[in-house]
């Protein structure tokens, strides 16, 4: 999962995030977008970050100003962080022959909040970017 | 040339990025048009014909396997190049789309250079040489 999400990052979004930092429970106020990886078994993959984060990937995405990115911007976008690490994952075999399904997106309130613990943090410049959660089910 | 393009993705971000890589890599193209699936698409095609077709895989509606079946069993479109430009990978879905004419593929996450080197190699240009000298073209 971290090369891909790495990948991903880097490639289309010119953000090279790491997964050493500081882990303290920071909230993750902001929004998920999920995936769900399908064979046998089915997963779903859940992405989370920060509101000024995930305007910041738009940006970048769009080759837009933070302030000018929109709502329907950040939703869209983060649908396709979701599908291309997703579809990252299962490309370099780590889940060979599952199948991605059609990524969802959701604005999080303070009671939707991830415990860090359940995932895999990353980090931009040593600050929490987002977290990583892969569930079965 | 110029080349007349349809832009196939349920992602309206990814048909602006698509869009604008193609502006700057240099690749000729004269009028871009976009659907956010394969119905779409369909639809478009009746009043825009184009020269090239670039589409994702994994849409609702009608995903871009479907819509390259469809595209293949009208005469006008059924030498139409099609690129997949998808995350899906599986060796099942990437044959279908060979067996059904698809003349490349490129995985997102994609750099800028791969659109050009791969829509060069299929549609030819003055530096389709060099180009297939490197390994950046498509896929297959």
């Amino acid at each position: 999962m971290k090369g891909a999400i790495s990948e991903v990052l880097e490639t289309m979004f010119f953000t090279p995030v790491e997964f050493i930092g500081e882990l303290q429970q920071q909230p993750l106020c902001g929004c998920r977008s999920v995936i769900v990886l399908k064979n046998e078994k089915i997963y779903q993959a859940a992405f989370y970050f920060v509101d000024a984060h995930a305007r910041m990937i738009t940006a970048n995405f769009l080759g837009k100003m933070e302030d000018e990115v929109s709502s329907d911007e950040v939703m869209d976008t983060l649908k396709e962080v979701a599908n291309m690490i997703g579809g990252s994952f299962i490309y370099h075999g780590e889940m060979e022959d599952y199948k991605l399904g059609i990524p969802a997106f959701a604005w999080l309130d303070d009671q939707a909040q991830p415990n860090l613990q359940d995932g895999l943090p990353f980090f931009l410049d040593g600050d929490l970017f987002g977290l990583a959660v892969l569930t079965q089910g | 040339m110029a080349y007349n393009i349809l832009i196939v993705d349920d992602s309206a971000s990814m048909r602006k990025i698509i869009r604008k890589t193609l502006s700057l890599s240099g690749f000729q193209v004269g009028a871009c048009v976009e659907a956010a699936n394969g119905k779409e698409a369909l639809e478009i095609l009746q009043q825009h014909p184009v020269d090239l077709v670039l589409s994702d895989i994994n849409m609702p509606e009608m995903n871009g396997v479907e819509f390259l079946w469809q595209l293949r069993q009208d005469p006008r479109w059924k030498q139409l190049p099609v690129v997949m430009i998808t995350t899906e990978t599986s060796e099942k879905i990437v044959k279908e789309a060979i067996e059904l004419g698809a003349r490349g593929y490129l995985r997102k996450p994609f750099r800028p250079e791969q659109i050009r080197s791969c829509l060069t190699e299929i549609m030819g240009g003055p530096d389709a040489e060099d180009l297939a000298r490197n390994d950046e073209g498509c896929d297959f």
